[in-house]
């Protein structure tokens, strides 16, 4: 992937390094937050905390698609394909892994459902083609980079007339998640790291009350290690002009006004629920998306008896303060020990966008500087 | 309230409950105890081993080594449960061969001979018996190894899938030879015979469960010779070797350091890897790392003797693209660090079930 | 996970793309309207969620000063 190796050069890497060091005010401490659990992701898989001083900590956000759903949502995924022996459900990998209160999907494979794992919703909806007599669900999940593949998918099911097919809606927004930390009492941030492939949708407009309401500067970032430096530097360089404004780092994808195709089709198939259940931060008002009238038909929610119970957390999980950035995922009483990747009690341990899974993953060695000239 | 531990007390923390033999609590198995990551290593140490326990089994190599009058020989076993049957680059008989051959090889035996125990489901198509079969006698021939006894087993259908294949080698290991994790030292060159990733990435593409297409073809071959090779240009200098199955090179390297309790750095950039394994990859956010190979031994090489070993490995077809990806300290003892193309570092861990795609 | 791919073969509603090293998908373009082969597409989950002009895909690494890119 020559796209990609331009964007990993560790000698520009250093440079960057290099000016983010000179920004920093001395004896000043900075929290800066990641939003995007695709950030968090490749924060620890490519060692950028390597580049950053001290006094420059990285605070991991709430947007991983996987670890934000309650274990009441994945409960109802498994009781709807546990109860009807002809639904194939279908969802995303890294979704197989999650707990619920009685098991994760992979657990639900393993006592005779049918649950499989897709690559996009097109594929799921091509199962529904292939399998006549089977229903197909796909359990969909993620935030407004998702949201669109979804759309697309149901406006092709009702233009073909598709019957066995439908979606269980867990799609989420962005913005209400940031508004939710940032009227979080217990954090104090210096600034955001915008989500690179949420603004390809939605663009850069709807993050600008931040730096308005909030004073705080917020910066759209691709996803190679270089764009992620990048955008911490024009971060502290805002900081250290005492300036706070939206920029786009990503430009070279993300362009300023969004898609407008993609969110009109989006409008078109989804409407805002009035509130939806995040993992960890409780309740949130207009957050999430439900299939809109016009695609009733296609929602699995009217389609199935759904148990729809809320399932409160594991006592012993800290989630919504990892989620939050409230708590590093090493303080977590559980983290490591009761919790891990392979016996995960909370989400934030099971995708490997989770900060929890990318830490115990990808960062857990002394941080001892290593040298980087062997 | 709890007492709160600071950041370097949490991580030695798991590093202790790492040290501990795996315990086995699941109540029912699922698809991650066959992926050869952790859920494996918990079945295995933490009820197979323990069940049948006796000192050959309890070194957990790829091949037991049995005293026989003086001689050594090595004994292995490996089922082959594939599907599909056929795909780019191999099939199952193939694989059913190369795979106990491997095992063998990576212990340094030199492979004698084979046994497969078939298990049909009732239904299966004659002529794809009859291929896999001339594919097993293929690759017998290839490698020079004879399948000398077989056992065949028909059950009702629905009950398997096609057909699956259970092959056991035994081989020879010569007087001089000593193989094990324990022997391996800090300052010794991590080699891999080739590009890594193929096999399970071909696999994972011709399920059709992704909408890839990709020119990537299974790895599958025969390592005795690569093996022979090393033995024979490094003697004693050559500590361990492993056959990189499932759960990929990163898998195999941390069963090794948690053995020997040393650690081990891998270069990135040095793991040689095909650009459509890479562009796959990237796409299905799967490390090629972790992703199973047929045809790749890890090697561990005392510093002075590891271009010697590169130059014997890149002799040989099979080794052509072979290179050396990293080396072993003393710290972080029982970790696996990588350091990023990029510059960075990080850790990487064993594989936790079957790596599955992530989607953002 | 999203990535460029470049269009080979433009239909209506679908596309067949590319990557720099050869592997193909077919990807829905629905909401990044008409494409043409050469096109450059970033795509996510099979769809392509925005088009990028040649220009910038196979733009330059990133630049040392931030002022630049903007």
């Amino acid at each position: 992937m020559r796209f990609v190796d331009e964007y990993r050069d560790p000698d520009l890497a250093r440079a960057l390094s290099a000016k983010i060091s000179t920004l920093a005010e001395p004896g000043r401490h900075y929290k800066l937050m990641e939003v995007c659990g695709g950030h968090t992701h490749a924060i620890y898989r490519f060692g950028v905390h390597d580049f950053l001083p001290e006094t420059v900590e990285l605070v991991h956000g709430p947007g991983c698609p996987v670890c934000v759903i309650p274990m009441g949502r994945v409960d109802d995924g498994m009781a709807i394909a546990e109860r009807n022996p002809d639904v194939i459900l279908t969802c995303f990998g890294d979704m197989m892994r999650v707990p619920g209160s009685n098991g994760s999907f992979l657990d639900g494979n393993a006592r005779g459902a049918d649950i499989r794992m897709v690559y996009s919703p097109l594929d799921a909806l091509r199962i529904a083609r292939q399998n006549p007599d089977r229903q197909v669900i796909f359990y969909a999940i993620g935030f407004e980079t998702t949201a669109p593949s979804t759309a697309l998918t149901l406006v092709r099911a009702k233009r073909e007339g598709i019957t066995n097919f439908s979606v269980f809606c867990n799609h989420v927004t962005i913005i209400p998640a940031i508004k939710a930390i940032l009227d979080s009492p217990d954090l104090r941030l210096d600034a955001f790291v915008g989500p690179g492939h949420v603004s390809t949708v939605i663009g850069c407009r709807p993050y600008e009350f931040i730096p308005r309401d909030h004073g705080k500067p917020l910066v759209c970032a691709g996803f190679e290690p270089l764009d992620v430096l990048q955008a911490i530097e024009m971060i502290m360089r805002q900081l250290a002009d005492g300036r706070a404004e939206v920029e786009n780092q990503y430009a070279r994808i993300v362009p300023w006004d969004g898609n407008r195709q993609a969110l009109a089709t989006m409008a078109d198939v989804f409407e805002l629920r009035p509130y939806f259940e995040w993992r960890g931060l409780g309740f949130i008002s207009h957050s999430a998306l439900k299939l809109s009238q016009r695609y009733a038909d296609f929602d699995t929610e009217l389609r199935y008896d759904v148990p729809g119970v809320r399932v409160a957390d594991p006592k012993s999980c800290q989630c919504g303060e990892v989620l939050k950035g409230v708590l590093k995922p090493w303080e977590c009483k559980v983290f490591g020990t009761a919790c891990t990747p392979e016996t995960p009690i909370g989400t934030c341990m099971v995708s490997s966008e989770g900060a929890c899974a990318a830490y115990y993953n990808y960062g857990r060695y002394a941080k001892k500087r290593l040298p980087l000239h062997v | 309230m709890p007492k709160q531990f600071t950041e370097a007390e949490v991580i030695e923390r798991i590093e202790d409950m790492r040290r501990r033999r795996p315990r086995f609590t699941d109540t029912q198995i699922t698809m991650s105890h066959g992926s050869g990551g952790k859920a494996s290593r918990q079945l295995v140490e933490g009820l197979i081993v323990p069940l049948l326990d006796n000192p050959a089994l309890a070194c957990l190599g790829d091949a037991a080594r049995v005293q026989v009058e003086g001689a050594t020989l090595a004994l292995t076993t490996d089922s082959f449960v594939v599907h599909p049957l056929a795909f780019p680059g191999g099939s199952i008989g193939e694989l059913a061969v190369n795979g106990t051959v491997n095992d063998l090889a990576a212990a340094g035996a030199r492979p004698i001979s084979l046994a497969a125990a078939l298990i049909l489901e009732e239904g299966l198509d004659a002529e794809v018996l009859r291929g896999e079969l001339e594919a097993m006698a293929a690759a017998a021939q290839q490698a020079g190894v004879p399948v000398v006894t077989g056992d065949t087993k028909v059950v009702e259908r629905g009950k398997a899938d096609g057909l699956y294949i259970t092959t056991t080698g035994v081989g020879l290991v010569a007087s001089d030879v000593a193989l094990a994790p324990e022997l391996v030292q800090p300052g010794d060159k991590v080699l891999v015979s080739g590009t890594v990733g193929e096999h399970g990435m071909a696999i994972m593409l011709a399920r059709g469960q992704v909408d890839l297409d990709a020119d990537i073809r299974s790895d599958t071959a025969p390592l005795w010779p690569l093996a022979e090779a090393l033995l024979a240009t490094c003697g004693a200098d050559l500590h361990c070797m492993r056959d990189a199955t499932r759960g990929g090179v990163a898998t195999v390297l941390n069963e090794i350091v948690l053995t020997c309790q040393l650690g081990a750095v891998v270069i990135e950039d040095k793991v040689p890897l095909r650009p459509e394994v890479v562009g796959a990859c990237e796409l299905l956010g799967i490390d090629p790392l972790y992703v199973a190979n047929e045809g790749k031994l890890v090697a561990f090489v005392a510093p002075d003797r590891a271009d010697e070993a590169l130059e014997a490995l890149r002799a040989h077809p099979t080794g052509a693209a072979a290179a050396i990806i990293g080396e072993v300290a003393e710290e972080p003892a029982g970790r696996v660090l990588g350091r990023t193309g990029f510059g960075g570092h990080r850790m990487i861990d064993m594989l936790v079930g079957d790596p599955l795609p992530r989607i953002c | 996970m999203a990535v460029p791919l470049t269009v080979v073969e433009a239909g209506a509603l679908d596309a067949r793309c590319r990557d720099d090293d050869g592997r193909e998908e077919v990807v829905a373009v629905e909401l990044v309207g008409p494409v043409g082969a050469g096109d450059r597409v970033l795509v996510h989950a099979g769809v392509a969620l925005e088009r990028l002009t040649p220009h910038v895909a196979a733009g330059p690494a990133p630049t040392q000063s931030s002022e630049a890119v903007l």
